[in-house]
C-alpha cells in the first residue's frame, strides 16, 4: 500500500533545556496510507495536534523526520513548507476556518486562488453538491451555522484535491447531527473520490467513520483498531485508561 | 486597583504602544505649533528690541489721511522738530533719520521691479538703528554704504562702486563702508543703503525734512512720561512711541505674517488627536471586549461599577500622560525641525533665538492628550461595565445597533455646504445682484468650506464601502481582493483613518487651485489688457513713480520703433471717496494704450476738461456722457471734469484704471515731468525680444526704467509665485505625516485584531509576502480613499472660492499635475505605512493563532 505520509522516530519537545520542558512526542514512527481514513485519538495532552501539525509542514520536529510522499519536510525552507501546505495539503480545524470577509465560495476557492490558479469548476461543483451548499455558496461565514461552516471547511480542503487532508478535531463543536453529515462527506471523500484523510478527534463515534483508528499517550502510540465501531474505540479507551 | 491597570498596560505593550502613538502626534502637533509660534514672537521682539535698544523713543510722522497707494511717497516730518524735542523735559540727544526708495543697478538676470524693496537712508549724530560696521560714514555725495549681505551677493568690497540711483538717471557711487543695522540680518527683509544725510535729503526729495527721529532720554528718568509729553508737545506734528512697544508691535505683525504655519500645526493636531481619539475608542472597545469576562468576574467578586469604571480610566489617562510626555518631546523637536524647513527651504530666514518652551504650551499639551484619551476610553468603559455580571460571564455580549445620527447629520451638512458654496459663486458672479444676500459671498463661500469639511467627515462612514469597493474594482489578484474586503468590514475605523488625509489633502488642494486660478486670471488679464509690442515701466520698489519725459523722447526716436503712447499718472481721491489715478492720456495714441471696446462718445474729445470712464465705474457711479464729475486732485484740489468717453477694457480688468484724462491736462495740473509707463510699437519686421534689447539699451543709463514684452512681465509675475508652490508642497508633507502615522496605528490594531485569520491563510498555504502584499494593499485602499474624498473637496471648494473670491472671468485652473500627485502620493504614503504593521503580519506564528483554546 502506497503510503501518504509519514514519520520516523518523530520527537518534539517544547522548551528544551528549560525546567518547563515537555516533551510532547516521544519517537513516533507512523505511516498514513493513501486512499484511506484515518484517525487519531488519545486523552488530552496527548501530543494529537503536535503529530498532526509536524506531520502537516505547520511545524518542526525536534528529532526524526517527517514525510509527505517522498519529500522530508525538515529540509524545505519555510517558503517550500509553505507552498507544499498549499498545493499538496488539506486542513479542516476545530473552529475559526473560514475567512470572514469571503463567501462561501470564495473560501472554498481560497487555496487555488492564492496560488494562482484558476479553480477546477468541475471538481469544485461535485464537493459542493455533495456537501449540500448549493444554497450558501454567495454567503459569508457569519450567516452559515456552524455545521455549514466546518463543511465549506470541508470542501477548501478538498478543493485542490490535496495528497493529504488533516483535520483537527473537525466535528468538536458540532451538535450530533451536524457531526455525523460533516463526517459523512469526508468518509464519502475517501470511498468515492480516493482522497486521503487524517483526523484528530476524542470523539468515539467520530473515530468509528475512520478506516483505522491509532491511540496515543504520552507523545507515543499506544494501540491500534481497524475499522472499529464506537463501542470497540470506547472499550479501548478505557482498557487504556485503566 | 491601580496595579492591575499597570500590570495590563504592561502585559500588552504592543497595545499600549498603539493607544499612545495617536496621542503623541496629536499632542506633538499641538507643542510644535506653540512652541514654534513662542520662539518666533521671542526672536523677533528681541531682534527688534536690539534694532531699537539704541534709542529710548521713536518720533514718526502722522500718516496723512490722504495717503494714497498709488502716491507712493514716504510721509515726512519737518526736520526743525528737533528743537522742540530737545526743550522737553529729560530729553537727552535727538538724531534725525531719512529713509526712501532707492535703486541699486541690477543683477545680471535679476527681474527689476519685484521682491523685497532696496532703502536710501542716512542718519545724522545721535543714536540709530543703524552704524557703520566698517569703513567710514559717507561724507561726500557720491560714497555710500552697503549691508554686508548686499556686498557679499555683489561680490563687491569697501573701494569698489556701484549704480544707484532715485527716479533719475543711475550714478555711480563709492563703497566706503559697511552698514551694520542694530537687529542684524533678519533674512527676508529690505536691503539697505546709507547715504550721506544732505544728499539723502536731496535724493529722496526731502529738504527741510525727515523721516523720523530717535530720542534717547537722560538716564533714570521715566521713558513713559517722556514719550507721552513728546506726544502732548507734537500735537498734530508727529506722534511718539517708545522703542518697547515699537518692538513688540513689529514682531506681532511680522509674525502674522508666519502664522498661517501655526493655524495649520493646529490644523493637524485637530486631525491627529481625532483620529486619535478613535485609535483609543477602537482599542478600548477591542480591549474591554476581550475583558468582559474578567470584568464580570470582578463585579461577582464585589467590585462596584464605579470601580472598574476607575479601573479603565486609569488605564486611559496613564497611556495619555506617557503618551502626551512624549508627544511634547517630539514636538518641541518638530518646531525646531519646521524652522530648519522654513529656512533650508529659503521661505526665510528667523530670528535665533532658541527654542521658547512655555510651561503653559507643556500643560495644553498634557491636558489635551490625558482628555482625548480618558474621553475616548469612556464610552467603550461605560459599555463593558455597564452589564450585568453574569451576562458578562456568558459567552456572547449582545451588541446593539449603534445610531446612525452621524449619517444623517453628515448628509444634511454636505448638502447644505455644497449649496452655500454654489450659492456664495451665484452670488459672486452676478454682478447684477439679481441673487441677493444678507451675507458676504465669501464669508459664505467659508462656511461652507468648514462645513463641508465636517460632514464629508461625518459622511466618510457611509461612504466607505462603496467608495473602496469602487477603487478596488480593477484589482483582481487575491492578496487585493482581501484586503479590499478587510478595508471595506470596518468602515468607521477605515472612515476615520482615511479622514486625515481627507482634510490635509482637501486643503492643500483647495489652496494649490485657488492661488492657481488667481494666478492665471491675473495673467489672462494682464495679457488680455497688454497692448503693442512692449511696456517701458519704473522698476524698483514703487511702480507708480514716474520717470522723466526724456525716456520717452528717446525711445520715440529709435529705429525700432513705429510708435509711443505715453501715460502718465495723476494721484486723485476719485468721486467714490477711494484713492485712486487718473490716467493721463493721449486721444490720437489711445489705441495702442488700451484695449478698449465699445466706446460711447469719442476719445478725441477727451481734452482740456474731457475725462473717459471705463463702464463698470460709469455703472457704479451713475455716470453718463456729458454729466459732470468733480475729482479731488491729490496736491492740487478739487476739478470738475465732463464725461466725453465711456468704454469697456478688453479682458475685463476690474480694478484697473477707471479715470482718464488728457494728458496734457494732467501737465497743466501738476508741472512735473514724467511719465508712468510707454506703450511701445514695434517698427515693421522687429520682434518683441529685439525691440525691448534695443530700447532697454538706449535706456540704459536711465535708473529703474525698463521695457519688457508680454511673455518676460508673465514671466516676472509668475517668479514669486514659485515660494508659494513650496510652501504648498510642504503643507502636502505634513498631512501626509500624519496620515501615515493613522494608518500605520488603524493597521497594527487591524493586524493584530485578525491574529487567527492570518494564520489561518498562512496555514493553507499563503506565503509570507502575500500577507505583505494584503495588508499593503489595505493600507492603499485607506490612502487612496482618503486622497479621493479630500481631493474632491479640493477641487470643488478650488472651485468654488476662485469664482467666490475673483467673481465673472474668473478662469478656473486646476493644477492636475498636483492632484495626480496627491493621489499618488497618497497611495505611497499608504505604502510606507504599512511596511511595518506589514511586516508584523508576516511574522505572525501560524501555530499559536491557530491555537484554539
Ligand atoms: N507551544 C507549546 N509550548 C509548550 N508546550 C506545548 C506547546 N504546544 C503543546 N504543548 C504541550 O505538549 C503536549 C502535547 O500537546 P498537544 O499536542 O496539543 O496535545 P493534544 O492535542 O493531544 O491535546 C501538552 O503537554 C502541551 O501542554
Ligand atoms: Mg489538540
Amino acid at each position: 500500500m502506497e503510503v501518504a505520509a509519514h514519520v520516523v522516530d518523530a520527537r518534539k519537545v517544547y522548551g528544551e533545556g528549560t525546567t518547563a520542558e515537555v516533551v510532547a512526542l516521544d519517537g513516533v514512527t507512523l505511516d498514513l496510507e493513501k486512499g484511506r481514513f484515518g484517525a487519531i485519538m488519545g486523552p488530552s495532552g496527548s501530543g494529537k495536534s503536535t503529530l498532526m501539525h509536524c506531520m502537516a509542514g505547520l511545524d518542526s520536529l525536534t528529532e526524526g523526520s517527517a514525510w509527505i510522499g517522498d519529500v522530508e519536510l525538515g529540509s524545505l525552507t519555510d517558503k517550500e513548507l509553505t507552498i507544499l501546505r498549499r498545493d499538496k495539503v488539506g486542513f479542516v480545524f476545530q473552529a475559526f476556518n473560514l475567512v470572514p470577509t469571503l463567501t462561501a465560495a470564495e473560501n472554498i476557492d481560497l487555496p487555488v486562488r492564492i496560488a494562482g490558479h484558476e479553480p477546477d469548476a468541475a471538481w469544485r461543483d461535485q464537493v459542493i453538491e455533495i456537501l449540500d451548499l448549493g444554497d450558501r455558496l454567495t454567503h459569508r461565514p457569519s450567516e452559515m451555522s456552524g455545521g455549514q461552516q466546518q463543511r465549506v471547511a470541508a470542501a477548501r480542503a478538498l478543493a485542490r484535491k490535496p495528497d493529504i487532508v488533516f483535520a483537527d478535531e473537525p466535528s468538536g463543536n458540532l451538535d450530533t447531527t451536524s457531526a455525523h453529515e460533516l463526517l459523512s462527506f469526508l468518509r464519502r471523500a475517501v470511498d468515492e473520490f480516493g482522497q486521503t484523510i487524517v483526523m484528530v478527534t476524542h470523539d468515539p463515534a467520530a473515530a468509528s467513520y475512520a478506516d483505522r483508528v491509532v491511540f496515543l499517550r504520552d507523545g507515543l502510540p499506544v494501540a491500534e483498531l481497524a475499522d472499529p465501531d464506537a463501542n470497540q474505540v470506547l472499550d479501548q479507551i478505557k482498557q487504556l485508561e485503566a | 486597583m491601580l496595579t492591575i491597570s499597570l500590570r495590563n498596560l504592561w502585559e500588552h505593550k504592543l497595545r499600549s504602544f498603539l493607544l499612545g502613538g495617536a496621542i503623541v502626534t496629536g499632542v506633538a502637533f499641538v507643542v510644535a505649533a506653540f512652541v514654534f509660534t513662542d520662539s518666533l514672537r521671542a526672536g523677533f521682539t528681541s531682534v527688534f528690541q536690539s534694532a531699537f535698544a539704541a534709542v529710548d523713543i521713536q518720533v514718526t510722522p502722522i500718516q496723512p489721511e490722504d495717503l494714497n497707494e498709488f502716491n507712493f511717497e514716504l510721509p515726512t516730518i519737518p526736520e526743525d522738530v528737533a528743537d522742540e524735542l530737545l526743550a522737553i523735559d529729560g530729553v537727552e540727544a535727538v538724531s534725525p533719520q531719512i529713509q526712501g526708495f532707492v535703486i541699486l543697478e541690477p543683477l545680471e538676470g535679476e527681474l527689476p521691479g519685484f521682491g523685497p524693496p532696496t532703502f536710501g537712508v542716512a542718519w545724522e549724530g545721535g543714536p540709530s538703528a543703524f552704524e557703520v560696521v566698517d569703513g567710514r560714514a559717507p561724507e561726500t555725495d557720491l560714497e555710500v554704504l552697503l549691508d554686508a549681505a548686499t556686498l557679499e551677493e555683489r561680490e563687491l568690497a569697501i573701494g569698489d562702486t556701484i549704480r544707484v540711483a532715485t527716479a533719475g538717471a543711475f550714478e555711480e557711487y563709492e563703497i566706503v563702508g559697511e552698514l551694520g543695522f542694530a537687529f542684524g540680518d533678519i533674512g527676508f527683509g529690505p536691503t539697505f543703503v546709507g547715504l550721506e544725510f544732505e544728499r539723502a535729503q536731496e535724493l529722496l526729495g526731502m529738504d527741510g525734512e525727515v523721516s523720523n527721529f530717535g530720542v534717547t532720554v537722560v538716564p533714570g528718568e521715566d521713558v513713559d512720561r517722556v514719550n507721552a509729553d513728546i506726544n502732548a508737545a507734537l500735537d498734530g506734528v508727529g506722534e511718539a512711541i517708545t522703542s518697547q512697544s515699537a518692538a513688540e508691535q513689529s514682531a506681532e505683525d511680522l509674525q502674522e505674517g508666519l502664522g498661517f504655519f501655526n493655524t495649520f500645526l493646529l490644523i493637524f493636531a485637530g486631525i491627529s488627536l481625532v483620529t486619535g481619539s478613535f485609535v483609543v475608542y477602537n482599542a478600548f472597545r477591542v480591549v474591554v471586549a476581550q475583558r468582559t469576562r474578567e470584568l464580570g468576574l470582578l463585579r461577582v467578586l464585589g467590585a462596584t461599577r464605579a470601580e472598574l469604571l476607575r479601573m479603565v480610566l486609569t488605564e486611559a489617562v496613564i497611556v495619555g500622560v506617557v503618551a502626551s510626555l512624549i508627544g511634547a518631546v517630539f514636538g518641541i523637536a518638530a518646531a525646531a525641525f519646521i524652522r530648519w524647513v522654513i529656512e533650508f527651504s529659503g521661505v526665510g530666514s528667523l530670528p535665533d533665538s532658541g527654542l521658547v518652551v512655555e510651561f503653559d504650551t507643556l500643560v495644553i499639551g498634557l491636558v489635551v492628550g490625558t482628555t482625548t484619551a480618558a474621553l475616548s476610553a469612556l464610552i467603550p468603559a461605560f459599555r463593558a461595565t455597564g452589564i450585568s455580571p453574569m451576562a458578562a460571564l456568558r459567552d456572547q455580549v449582545e451588541v446593539k445597533r449603534a445610531s446612525r445620527w452621524w449619517l444623517w447629520t453628515g448628509l444634511g451638512l454636505t448638502t447644505a455646504s455644497v449649496v452655500a458654496v454654489v450659492l456664495a459663486t451665484m452670488q459672486a458672479r452676478d454682478t447684477a445682484g439679481a441673487v441677493q444676500g444678507n451675507v458676504d459671498p465669501i464669508q459664505l463661500a467659508g462656511i461652507g468650506a468648514l462645513g463641508l469639511f465636517v460632514g464629508l467627515f461625518l459622511l466618510a462612514r457611509a461612504l466607505a464601502r462603496p467608495v473602496i469597493a469602487g477603487l478596488g474594482r480593477p484589482l483582481r489578484r487575491l492578496t487585493s481582493v482581501i484586503a479590499r474586503e478587510n478595508a471595506r468590514r470596518t468602515p468607521r475605523r477605515t472612515a476615520t483613518t482615511a479622514a486625515s488625509l481627507m482634510i490635509g489633502l482637501g486643503l492643500v488642494a483647495t489652496v494649490a487651485i485657488l492661488s492657481t486660478s488667481v494666478e492665471d486670471t491675473i495673467l489672462e488679464a494682464v495679457e488680455e489688457a497688454f497692448t503693442g509690442d512692449a511696456i517701458v515701466q519704473p522698476t524698483g520698489f514703487n511702480v507708480f513713480s514716474g520717470f522723466s519725459t526724456e525716456v520717452g523722447d528717446r525711445v520715440e526716436t529709435l529705429p525700432e520703433v513705429d510708435r509711443v503712447a505715453r501715460l502718465t499718472y495723476l494721484p486723485i481721491t476719485d468721486a467714490s471717496g477711494i484713492p485712486n489715478v487718473a490716467v493721463g492720456i493721449e486721444p490720437d495714441t489711445i489705441d495702442l494704450a488700451i484695449n478698449f471696446e465699445d466706446v460711447e462718445g469719442s476719445w478725441s474729445d477727451v481734452v482740456g476738461d474731457g475725462l473717459a470712464l471705463q463702464r463698470i465705474e460709469a455703472d457704479n457711479t451713475g455716470l453718463g456722457i456729458g454729466d459732470e464729475v468733480t475729482l479731488d486732485i491729490i496736491g492740487a484740489g478739487e476739478r470738475t471734469f465732463v464725461v466725453r468717453a465711456i468704454f469697456d477694457i478688453g479682458g475685463g480688468v476690474s480694478d484697473s484704471q477707471s479715470w482718464y484724462i488728457n494728458y496734457e491736462t494732467v501737465r497743466e495740473i501738476n508741472d512735473q515731468t514724467t511719465d508712468n509707463s510707454l506703450i511701445v510699437a514695434a517698427a515693421e519686421g522687429v520682434d518683441p525680444d529685439a525691440l525691448v534689447e534695443a530700447i532697454n539699451a538706449e535706456l540704459e543709463d536711465f535708473a529703474g526704467v525698463t521695457a519688457t514684452n508680454i511673455a518676460q512681465l508673465i514671466e516676472q509675475i509668475r517668479q514669486p509665485l514659485l515660494a508659494l508652490t513650496g510652501m504648498i508642497a510642504g503643507l502636502l508633507f505634513l498631512s501626509v505625516i500624519v496620515a501615515v502615522v493613522g494608518i500605520v496605528l488603524t493597521l497594527y490594531l487591524a493586524v493584530n485584531e485578525r491574529t487567527r485569520e492570518i494564520g489561518l491563510v498562512r496555514a493553507i498555504g499563503m506565503t509570507r509576502p502575500q500577507v505583505r502584499q494584503m495588508v499593503r494593499w489595505e493600507a492603499i485602499l485607506i490612502a487612496l480613499y482618503g486622497a479621493v474624498l479630500g481631493l474632491a473637496i479640493g477641487i470643488f471648494l478650488g472651485w468654488g472660492l476662485t469664482v467666490t473670491t475673483i467673481g465673472e472671468g474668473s478662469s478656473l485652473t486646476i493644477p492636475w499635475s498636483w492632484v495626480v500627485a496627491g493621489f499618488f502620493g497618497s497611495g505611497i504614503a499608504g505604502v510606507l505605512a504599512s511596511l511595518l504593521p506589514a511586516n508584523q503580519a508576516a511574522k505572525l506564528d501560524v501555530l499559536r493563532a491557530i491555537a484554539y483554546e
